[in-house]
């Protein structure tokens, strides 16, 4: 296996114009992102008076990390940290269970594929409604329980379509001959399909493990307990109790603070651990996996 | 090694699962309670008893904001014998969630509801279904006093039962008319010498002073950066410029023959657009008007870019809060007594215009399935925080404590904190435990110690002129109307308020606005035309 | 891995076939159906169990009665709401915002998942990659917060036009031109995020094929057509297809926050007028059921016909 993470090499002459070309599109786009996000974080550690002046910055004039100190100043963010990490961590081994066995199985030409298919897309566009998913989880007694919250998002059926299509593009030589070794069926994905599909697998690893780091509202709905609110439902309550929503409340005293800095504060509360976890899925981007030789 | 690697990774899993499934099966628990005496002498109850209750910020509960325990929720829980556990809800759910509730069977013992007039069909329902416990007011007497003054009150009753508490306002001695005015620079107007003592203005003196402001920049923005007035809320545009001139702009009138007409449909509605948007043109209204979000008044206030923010129920709270604490930070050296100010408009002609609000904000309901014991000590626990004691005690704070009695009159023990402003010792709680399910305390805002005494007494000032009709047009609110719904009504209704701010909000960049308002109005008009007919037919 | 097998054709993959054939095709593969059962499942009782919901649609919602107490109405929830002509704007502003982005938007994670990709430098591709996903943690709150102060008349932007000759941009109070800043704003906040899947289809491609493709004397715009693009239309296809099944739902988020009463004619979307109508008003489950409903029908509608057609042009990347 050629296992090799250079770009591909395009002959002499116009690469370097082209490269040049391209890096400097790439780098515009990125300023024209980064920008923008740079500036949440600026908004984040400065106090309010400087952000009333100056709603955009290119360096903080002075620095103030009250925001930081509102939102941690409650309990219940870590109560919100704990909750969301079961829910990662028991959640995000289920989704790539499910999406893993169902995307596998459906790639192969089984009789009854179609059927299953057309009994899972059904459901992207036909929901029963937000009263009957309530007597559901109650009936099967997971009210208040961190089940409410890993159990009803268990398949993404965009990374199961995906991760289908993607075993589909693995040769059915490597399975053959494996089979002619006697291997059996699990082997068989175990051994050939997944490791192939490290990339893939990462990409909807990233994907399951962000939706539920941000998943929020089945704990609205079913966690009657506040400690076990998950961490965006907290910061979403938080905000909103900061900003005029609260102006329905007739007049009552009413906390001083710095909207815009507390939301970006929850920002970056919220991205950072993901910015942390991304370079660990990267290294499963390497490129050329190939299976050089295997190929008949 | 991948295999075992994720054979391994399933088994814990599965095993984290399991451990987590055993866990929640356990009940809550409750926190040990402490059986000390309590801080008033008698001890009536003898049973403890526990609610579980609907709360927003219920994190909040019991604690003050530095996490220390609260000493009032202690004293109310001790009073009472009881014990709260909570059901969280979130402010941007909250009605949603308790709908939920209620429709999938599962409602705490005691719900915080927000009926008003625009659910009162759904509340209705719920009362059929028999979702609800009717309140006992006989044998609370000042439940049953309060009740008295409420005009809105018949309507919460059903077959002479009351199914909710309507958490009544404390300002009844306004008759509940909300005084509507700017936020404004006082000192920018001194500075372009047309400042009127007392802050009141006549229509044309305010939209001068306006111009004069704008052309003279004493705020020393550049030329053209200072914004004129501006509404920080979509719905509080149209509503205040020109409602002065139009005032069932948004809503239905009866006229004096008993009939009922759409109010954009009246000549002066026509009239309040056009002059709108002179004012829009000539640069007096925020250009940027129809783009305005919730935070852009305070923040151009604060920023020192804004003459006038309007405001269509002045508290002394979000003055305080919104306005005058980040102008002071941003602006260091000035103070906001002397910046801002508030600015009561009269209409052309010549009187101020006000709206009656209602007589009170979200209501508390009982769950059907309580006990008797659970029913009988929350209305005492209402009964108690609506008296003159249980009013003080919310607003001021523990009796003795905090404050107490001299001649008859209340004296607050407050401490003053390093600035010399007295600091309350009530913590700003979850919505329920004691603040909100009795009564809300909007009037205290005029006698609460820790506001600014400028502040109180300019608010005071301001409900003081609006309760007066002589000096004062007042838009009464009509419960009968209010409440009123039917599919008809609804059905050509819905969202149409929203439609005619949007409308206006628009129509500022029109070119020919008495066309193109006339030309909706009409199509509207002929759209709603069941509405009004089953208006005239049903309230009289 | 180029995808350079062909799938042995048989005619027993559906169930219409010779039954011997058929028992034996279960048979083969039978250790891969108790694999099958565990998502099956999952969907049975998240999905399908509480689906009898969908009924509501066709009812008046009582809650004494509850759900399948609740009277018939028949088809009153839709004749209510197909009447208003706020409605048929929503719909056909869902339609062309959808069309639109699926256009302007659609392309970009993939160009910049190719472009990346020429990067030599794997630390630089690293922090672009990182760096590209970053708007799509904000919310569309910040997001319109950021918009609304930069592309007002007066805002920096059309500052920026002005200073260069131009005439100021109507970026918010013009309905049409909002469209288009509604597909830009989506661009920028999900373009990076949506291209990892991208990258990670082309990181799969094997390395040799591109070196020899260079042996060959062939530039980098061949290489990316032919090497690079056969290896990730695939996943294209299928997110092409899942986007086109989506249309009808447009994106609340995005509408909600960034609309204002100027540009609502051209920018109301199917959400965010229903939002509308409900607001401060009671629930009614019979209406927003039977609004889930007729967009289900169309976004069903709408796949199937993308289907059928990317069927005629590649049967491989069908979805059903």
């Amino acid at each position: 296996m050629t296992n090799s993470t250079a770009a591909p090499q395009h002959g002499k002459r116009n690469v370097h114009f082209g490269d040049a070309v391209i890096l400097a599109l790439l780098l515009l786009w990125g300023l024209i992102i980064l920008y923008p996000f740079y500036n949440c974080i600026l908004v984040s550690i400065v106090p309010q008076r400087v952000y009333i002046r100056q709603p955009f910055m290119l360096y903080p004039p002075v620095l103030d990390f009250s925001s930081y100190q509102f939102i941690f100043a409650w309990k219940q963010l870590f109560y919100g940290f704990r909750t969301t990490l079961i829910v990662l961590f028991a959640g995000v081994p289920y989704n790539l269970f499910l999406t893993i066995t169902m995307a596998y199985v459906l790639s192969k030409p089984i009789p009854g594929r179609k059927a299953v298919n057309f009994f899972v897309m059904f459901t992207m566009f036909f929901q029963g409604g937000l009263i009957p998913g309530f007597l559901l989880i109650k009936n099967i007694g997971l009210m208040d329980s961190y089940l409410s919250m890993i159990l009803p998002y268990g398949v993404g059926i965009m990374n199961m379509m995906i991760m289908r299509s993607y075993f589909r593009t693995i040769p059915l030589e490597l399975e053959e001959a494996a089979r002619l070794d006697g291997a059996g069926e699990y082997s068989i994905l175990f051994r050939i399909y997944l490791p192939l599909s490290k990339p893939m697998l990462a990409t909807i690893t990233l994907y399951y493990s962000v939706d539920r780091w941000n998943e929020w509202y089945n704990g609205m709905l079913y966690m009657r307990t506040v400690s076990k609110w998950p961490l965006q439902l907290f910061l979403r309550n938080l905000l909103a109790s900061t900003t005029s929503v609260v102006n329905q409340i007739p007049d009552s005293v009413r906390p001083i603070v710095f909207a815009q800095g507390i939301q970006m504060a929850a920002v970056v509360v919220t991205v950072v651990p993901i910015a942390i976890l991304y370079p660990f899925l990267q290294k499963y981007f390497v490129k050329g996996l190939t299976l050089g030789g295997m190929k008949g | 090694m991948k295999k075992a690697g994720r054979i391994l990774a399933l088994s814990l899993d599965v095993a984290i699962l399991c451990g987590i499934f055993a866990g929640c099966k356990t009940q809550v628990d409750t926190p040990k309670q402490q059986q000390s005496g309590p801080s008033s002498s008698e001890k009536p109850y003898q049973d403890k008893i526990t609610f579980t209750i609907s709360a927003v910020d219920s994190e909040k509960a019991g604690v003050n904001a530095d996490g220390t325990p609260a000493a009032n929720f202690q004293w109310l829980k001790n009073k009472f014998n009881i014990e709260y556990e909570y059901w969280p809800l979130t402010w941007s759910n909250y009605v949603d969630q308790t709908r939920v509730w209620l429709n999938a069977g599962s409602a705490p013992d005691i719900m915080m509801l927000d009926v008003s007039a625009s659910r009162y069909n759904e509340y209705l329902d719920w009362v059929k279904a028999g979702l609800f416990r009717p309140y006992d007011l006989d044998s609370h007497e000042n439940l049953s006093a309060t009740l008295k003054t409420m005009p809105t009150a018949e309507k919460y009753k059903v077959d002479g039962k009351l199914y909710v508490w309507p958490s009544v306002s404390d300002l009844a001695q306004y008759d509940f008319y909300q005084p509507s005015g700017y936020l404004y620079r006082k000192d920018w107007a001194k500075a372009v010498g047309a400042y009127k003592e007392g802050d009141v203005y006549t229509w044309d003196e305010w939209w001068k002073l306006v111009e004069a402001v704008i052309k003279q920049n004493p705020g020393k923005n550049g030329a053209g950066k200072t914004i004129g007035v501006l509404t920080g809320s979509d719905w509080a545009f149209p509503k205040y410029v020109t409602g002065l001139i139009s005032p069932y702009m948004v809503t239905f009138q009866k006229k004096s023959d008993g009939k009922w007409v759409w109010g954009p449909t009246l000549p002066e509605s026509a009239d309040a657009v056009a002059k709108a948007k002179e004012l829009y043109d000539k640069g007096l209204i925020w250009a940027n008007q129809p783009m305005a979000k919730a935070d852009d008044a305070k923040n151009n206030m604060a920023a020192g870019t804004l003459f006038a923010s309007t405001i269509t129920n002045v508290g002394v709270s979000s003055w305080l809060a919104d306005y005058a604490q980040p102008f002071e930070k941003a602006n260091t050296g000035i103070k906001a007594e002397d910046a801002i100010g508030f600015a009561m408009v009269k209409a052309p002609d010549g009187k101020f215009v006000s709206w009656q609000g209602t007589d009170h904000w979200s209501e508390t309901a009982m769950n059907k399935k309580i006990s008797e014991k659970q029913a009988a000590r929350w209305q005492d626990i209402l009964d108690f925080l609506i008296s003159k004691d249980g009013q003080n005690f919310v607003n001021y704070g523990i009796p003795g404590t905090d404050w107490e009695y001299q001649d008859g009159k209340v004296v607050d023990k407050w401490k003053t904190d390093a600035s010399g402003v007295k600091v309350s010792p009530v913590p700003n709680a979850s919505t329920w435990e004691w603040r909100r399910p009795a009564f809300t305390n909007d009037g205290f805002q005029m006698l609460n110690p820790a506001n600014p005494a400028y502040m109180r007494t300019v608010v005071a000032d301001a409900y003081k002129r609006v309760g007066d009709k002589s000096q004062t047009t007042q838009i009464p609110m009509d419960p009968d109307f209010s409440y009123y719904t039917s599919p008809t009504y609804a059905s050509a209704t819905t969202g149409l308020e929203k439609a005619v701010y949007n409308e206006i909000a628009s129509l500022m960049t029109s070119k020919d606005i008495q066309a193109d308002w006339k030309a909706w109005v009409d199509q509207k008009a002929k759209e709603i035309q069941p509405a009004i007919d089953d208006l005239n037919n049903n309230v009289k | 891995m180029a995808n350079t097998t062909v799938r042995p054709k048989t005619s027993l993959t559906s169930s219409r076939g010779k039954r011997g054939e058929l028992r034996r095709e279960i048979w083969r593969y039978r250790k891969l159906y108790p694999l099958l059962i565990f998502g099956v499942a999952f969907f049975a009782v998240f999905a399908y169990a509480p689906m009898y919901g969908i009924q509501l649609a066709f009812k008046t919602y009582n809650i004494g009665k509850g759900i399948t107490g609740s009277d018939w109405v028949g088809f009153a929830n839709f004749t209510k709401l197909f009447a208003r002509t706020e409605f048929w704007r929503a719909f056909s502003n869902t339609i062309i915002i959808s069309l639109l982005k699926t256009v302007f938007s659609f392309p970009v994670p993939i160009l910049l998942a190719i472009l990346v990709n020429e990067i030599s430098s794997r630390s630089l591709r690293r922090g672009l990659q990182i760096v590209f996903t970053l708007p799509h943690f904000l919310s569309w709150v910040t997001i319109s917060g950021i918009m609304l102060n930069l592309l007002t008349g007066d805002g920096a932007i059309n500052g920026i036009i002005r200073a260069a000759g131009g005439h100021g941009v109507e970026f918010l109070t013009n309905g049409y031109i909002f469209r288009g800043l509604l597909v830009f704003s989506d661009i920028w906040k999900e373009s990076g995020w949506n291209s990892i899947i991208y990258m990670a289809a082309i990181a799969g491609i094997d390395q040799a094929q591109y070196e020899s493709a260079t042996i060959d004397g062939v530039n980098r715009w061949q290489k990316a057509w032919y090497i690079t693009w056969p290896s990730i239309k695939g996943v294209a296809a299928v997110l092409l297809l899942l986007s086109l099944g989506n249309s009808m739902n447009g994106n609340f988020d995005q509408v909600f926050n960034m609309y204002n009463p100027t540009v609502s004619r051209q920018s109301e979307i199917i959400d965010t007028y229903i939002y509308n109508i409900s607001f401060l008003q009671a629930a009614d489950y019979g209406l927003s059921t039977a609004v889930g409903l007729f967009k289900g029908i169309i976004n069903a509608f709408l796949l199937l016909t993308a289907n059928i057609a990317v069927g005629k042009l590649n049967p491989e990347s069908q979805i059903l």
